[in-house]
């Protein structure tokens, strides 16, 4: 479904992704870890378009998308639910969520999607009438996936989904992204390493700006030197 | 008394059409982070398109003034696509080129259209007597009433609309805007359209009143500047209330102090608001 070869992304001088290959098929969920400034964060603005490759290819249902701007590739199903959440904060949840299907498609079926998304997270149900920047952080994240939803995507791609988050919260919010999962290929970038290996497939490691280990989870879980770097606190 | 009440009246029907341009100017910095320079030009513009379709062309006035609202707003979106689109990503670009605009439209107008005022015909004549104490002019009445419509339009077009929601998102948030669909672009160029028609309505709405010349301009733009910042960058009620504000002191300072001071009332105001609120009335730190 995503298939990511071989892509060089600079930031200003700075080389930040250095060769990085990823697959994901349809259905999938899958976790990258990495400690800050491993490149994480970089390789999903990359993939949602708001950083180009330099070289390498992009393709997203065996379409190339490596030089789309942000708003064709999300009308190709691609959602994302972005580092530090970012809500329209002055906008009210509701507008928020209302945003979220602004695509064509999605739009006609915005009903729908905002019953499902209230299903998933009742908490917002409450609070669809204030402004955004009002809620939790928990809230808010809960807000950002649903605002991602909204769009009906086939693929969602989760950045730092628990950092700064109640660990009570996290797993709430792992628990409605299994039910997301159920009917879509999920991309989970986290460093709260434990949560995010039970709950996906596979994962892959990255280190300054490369891929340095990929395999299934209860694999990378087995492997002592992994244990070691990443899950030992 | 009586005297106060109809200063405080020429106050309120000028701010609402200071708030009614200076929506303009806060539409565009909002969405675009575009100071446009040229935005009284825009004003002088619609006053000679509505002069010039009522009496060259001879259409019924209302009909000139809507038809002079919309030529501003497409002069707006050409302007945007030829002059302004190549300078995003630097701001100071975008200062230079809409100051430059600015010029050249003052001595455009002085070319052709001469330095003396021009005006169309009145839509209404005659006065009412407002609240059994003084008489006002039928046509400031009426454009208090137009100016007022038009911002509850706006307010309405921003808070109901999915175009409302959008310019809200992208002045917020540009690239999540994008990540849900919406193409910056486009946004830009019908704000920059929208944000000109605004001072065009204000245009045909004063023009009758004030007549044009190719300079005035030049104060429609510092007053909507002013009223901007008095009000809060990029807030839209800070608009309103800003230029209210503006108008009625103006009003009342030049009737009770002196009226050659008019315009340094507005600076007075707006400095002394932005010591005690430096992001303005109804602004917010930015992060």
């Amino acid at each position: 479904m995503l298939g990511i070869e071989k892509i060089d992304v600079f930031i200003g001088e700075h080389h930040i992704l250095r060769s990085v290959s990823l697959e994901l098929t349809g259905g999938e969920k899958v976790a990258v870890l990495g400690a800050n400034g491993a490149g994480k964060t970089t390789l999903i603005r990359t993939v949602v378009g708001l950083e180009k490759p330099r070289s390498g290819r992009i393709a997203f249902d065996g379409r190339d998308i490596g030089g789309l701007p942000p708003y064709e590739i999300s009308r190709l199903g691609i959602a994302c639910v972005p580092e530090g959440r970012r809500p329209f904060g002055d906008m009210a949840v509701m507008d928020n969520l209302r945003m979220g299907a602004y695509n064509p498609a999605a739009r006609k079926s915005l009903k729908e999607s905002l019953a499902e998304v209230t299903a998933l997270f009742p908490a917002l149900h409450e609070r669809l009438h204030q402004p955004a920047e009002t809620l939790s952080g928990g809230e808010q994240q809960m807000l950002a996936i649903g605002r991602a939803l909204m769009s009906r995507p086939q693929l969602l791609l989760v950045d730092e989904l628990s950092l700064g988050l109640a660990p009570l919260v996290v797993k709430e919010i792992y628990r409605a992204l299994r039910l997301v999962g159920e009917t879509r290929t999920l991309l989970i970038v986290e460093q709260n390493v434990n949560q995010v290996l039970r709950h996906t497939d596979r994962a892959y490691l990255m280190q300054t700006g490369t891929i340095i280990r990929s395999g299934p989870c209860v694999e990378l879980m087995a492997d002592e030197d992994i244990v070691k770097a990443y899950l030992a606190h | 008394m009586t005297d106060f009440l109809l200063y405080l009246t020429n106050g309120l029907v000028m701010g609402i059409i200071y708030a009614l341009f200076a929506l303009g100017v806060a539409l565009i910095v909002g969405i675009m982070n575009v100071v446009n320079f040229a935005h009284g030009e825009l004003y002088v513009l619609a006053g000679y398109f509505s002069a010039l379709f009522a009496s060259a062309l001879g259409m019924h006035p209302a009909l000139a003034m809507i038809m002079a609202t919309l030529c501003v707003f497409v002069v707006g979106l050409i302007v945007e696509r030829t002059l302004i689109r190549p300078t995003y990503g630097n701001e100071m670009y975008s200062l230079i080129v809409t100051f430059i605009l600015s010029i050249v439209l003052q001595n455009g107008y002085l070319l052709i259209f001469g330095p003396y005022p021009r005006k169309p015909p009145n839509l209404v004549t005659g006065a009412t007597n407002v609240f059994s104490l003084f008489m006002y002019g039928n046509q400031r009445l009426l454009g208090f009433a137009l100016a007022l419509v038009m911002i509850v339009c706006f307010f309405a077009l921003i808070r109901y609309t999915w175009f409302g929601r959008v310019v809200r998102s992208v002045s917020i948030d540009r690239d999540m805007a994008s990540l849900m669909g919406v193409n910056p672009q486009r946004v830009n160029l019908l704000a920059f359209g929208l944000g000109c028609a605004l001072a065009g309505a204000a245009g045909v709405i004063l023009t009758p009143i004030f007549p044009v010349t190719p300079t005035i301009g030049v104060g429609v733009s510092l007053t909507a500047f002013v009223v901007v910042v008095l009000g809060g960058m990029g807030s839209f009620a800070g608009c309103v209330v800003g230029g209210i504000l503006l108008g009625v002191m103006e009003n009342l300072g030049a009737a009770y102090i002196s009226s050659a001071y008019k315009q340094l009332f507005g600076f007075i105001i707006l400095i002394s608001a932005l010591f005690l609120r430096p992001a303005g009335l109804f602004g917010r730190k930015r992060a």
